[in-house]
């Protein structure tokens, strides 16, 4: 205290009576949450990178069917979506989101918000993360079943409904392959700061190599499941993928396989989110 | 001096630390910390990386003890959102959502909060008189200066009405109208019951608005209470005595055969000595007769441990 300045200690009101410790997190948090999310993942680079994704190969698409007389529609849907989409576009894509769900919270140092709020910290994962997979499910899917739309257009033979039910089945595929992306790849932006390099080294090694090898350990992918419902759901050649019906996994397992592993990774991430310290580094840098 | 343990009034503890150490790997943020804190304004002091914002980091459930318990309201803070209810916290980081204006900032943690929509809205609209925001609600957060930011951080710690705030480093960056208006305003929520640990390393901002403060360096609490109780902590160790007198040179020679009087710093200004003493009541018995010696003249004597500045700097450095 400097000799000339008095400390005035300002007169105490009764002290307040004990709080209450009851109550859950209210809808209009857990949809603030989401709605936060959504705002976030849809802002700034990412969007644009995102949407390059899915509108260079559409487009390139156009650009052939206008310029090649041969163009065979089956082909070139086969090609854009099934190979191009599903090995690269959709968890290229689900990668982006996903990685930065917590991330981009904890490097803006906007995290603080959510935790010191009165949501369970598991609960605030699983909001993001579904939140981060109904953003991506949504855009790719359009994309996916408008890059249908594009190669198959005009096809003698098929109506609009045959193409409407097909982009449904379409977006319904990607939506599920995002869910299961979006779920591994969030629990991955948990556990390493360079999440984007390790989940393009998983997309390439485990989703794209192995999924080709006729083996066991092709089980264990994603995209091989997708395969699999592909196979049932659009009626595609399995001879294409080297999938052996007989063996395969029916489309009901591919399903449970799907929905059980976002669960399963989503639950994890959860449990992770919620047992990991995220310390703020301050200004004062201690 | 370190003085790892503050035992306040059990019944109206609020904020409980016990034995409470921090780690980051070999990094060390808080040490061997117990604390206790009851209703009103407490003044979290130190100088930068004292371990100030990890204390509040572990109160608000943030970080978790390496070891030691920390409790508010007799509950553990950690992954505890039942206990966030009644906790809001204004961090130090300079960061938001810095799309949102304002108002939708502080909706969107109204929402958070646990506030119906028609809650937060009532709410928001009263925050944003307190903080003085309502004129600027609707612009976007980005375009705001660093005062506004303050504000409005400021404003979403109180949004959801808490009963414990943890406030870090509230005033940086504001002008002296928003300083003093801010001041006023935690100093009132302190005097309606409310539980307030307000972290800042400027002491002036502190010994205005309350009389409690607790002293961090290097991750360990060096004291606690007011300011007359560091006084008395510091009463074993050398007293700093400022006689001002036109022959600091020839009064120093004189006081530097006194027992008490264990150091003599002139300063270079002149004009001046600084003494230091372990019984400081001895040497002003003794100073009066020093003082009617010819050619002694003291033209004004005043402790400089008074000033909390000197309080502060001698807990921590020593």
């Amino acid at each position: 205290m400097s000799r000339d300045a008095a400390v005035s200690p300002r007169p105490a009101s009764p002290p307040l009576p004990p709080p209450s410790f009851s109550g859950r997190p209210t809808l209009s948090a857990l949809a603030t949450v989401l709605g936060i999310t959504a705002s976030r993942l849809l802002r700034g680079r990412r969007i644009w990178l995102f949407l390059l994704l899915f509108v260079a190969p559409t487009a390139l698409l156009l650009l052939v069917r206008h310029n090649d007389a041969h163009y065979e529609a089956e082909e070139a849907e086969r090609v854009i979506l099934f190979v191009l989409f599903f090995h690269a576009v959709i968890p290229l894509a689900a990668l982006l989101f996903a990685a930065s769900l917590v991330q981009d919270d904890v490097e803006e140092q906007t995290l603080t918000y959510f935790l010191i709020r009165p949501i369970p910290r598991w609960m605030i994962y699983v909001v993001k993360a579904v939140g981060g997979a109904l953003v991506a499910s949504a855009l790719a899917s359009v994309f996916a079943a408008l890059a249908m739309v594009a190669a198959r257009w005009g096809e003698p033979g098929r109506d609009v409904d045959w193409l409407l039910q097909r982009a449904g089945i379409v977006a319904a595929l990607v939506s599920l392959g995002v869910l299961a992306y979006v779920a591994i790849f969030g629990c991955l932006g948990l556990l390493t700061k360079r999440a984007l390099s390790v989940g393009i080294f998983y997309i390439l090694v485990f989703e794209v190599s192995l999924a080709n090898i006729p083996f066991l350990l092709r089980y264990v992918t994603i995209i091989h499941h997708l395969r699999v419902l592909s196979i049932a759901w659009l009626g595609l050649n399995p001879a294409d993928w080297a999938i052996d019906l007989a063996e395969a996994p029916s489309p009901s397992t591919s399903l449970e396989v799907l929905l059980g592993a976002s669960a399963f990774f989503i639950a994890l991430g959860a449990w992770i989110f919620s047992t990991r310290e995220f310390r703020v580094k301050t200004p004062e840098g201690n | 001096m370190d003085i790892n343990e503050s035992e306040g009034d059990v019944e109206t503890t609020v904020i409980e630390f016990q034995a409470v150490s921090k780690w980051y790997g070999q990094v060390i943020g808080v040490n061997n910390l117990s604390l206790r804190i009851g209703p009103g304004v407490t003044g979290l002091l130190g100088p930068n990386g004292a371990g100030k914002s990890t204390l509040l980091q572990l109160a608000t459930g943030q970080l978790r003890p390496s070891r030691g318990e920390v409790r508010v309201f007799g509950r553990r803070p950690w992954n505890n959102a039942a206990l966030n209810r009644h906790i809001g916290l204004c961090p130090e980081q300079d960061a938001f959502f810095e799309w949102m204006t304002g108002r939708r900032f502080l909706l969107a943690c109204a929402s958070l909060a646990g506030l119906g929509r028609r809650a937060a809205r009532e709410a928001v609209d009263r925050i944003l008189e307190m903080v003085g925001m309502t004129r600027n609600a609707n612009r976007a957060v980005r375009g705001y200066s660093k005062g506004m930011r303050q504000r409005i951080k400021l404003g979403q710690a109180l949004v959801g009405d808490p009963r414990v705030l943890f406030l870090d480093e509230p005033l940086t960056g504001t002008d002296p109208v928003a300083r003093h208006e801010l001041m006023t305003l935690i100093g009132e929520l302190g005097s309606h019951g409310r539980t307030v640990l307000f972290s800042s390393h400027v002491l002036h901002e502190v010994q205005t608005l309350t009389p409690k403060i607790v002293l961090m360096n290097r991750g360990r609490l060096v004291a606690f209470g007011d300011v007359r109780q560091i006084r008395d902590l510091i009463d074993a160790h050398p007293h700093r005595i400022v006689l001002k007198c036109p022959d600091s040179r020839g009064l120093a020679s004189k006081l530097a055969r006194w027992d008490d009087v264990v150091g003599i710093e002139i300063p270079r200004a002149g004009g001046s000595i600084v003494i230091e003493t372990h019984d400081p009541g001895q040497f002003y018995q003794r100073l009066p007769r020093l003082a009617r010696e010819p050619g002694t003249l003291i033209e004004e004597i005043y402790s400089d441990d008074d000033n909390l500045e000197a309080v502060f700097k001698y807990l921590v450095t020593s």
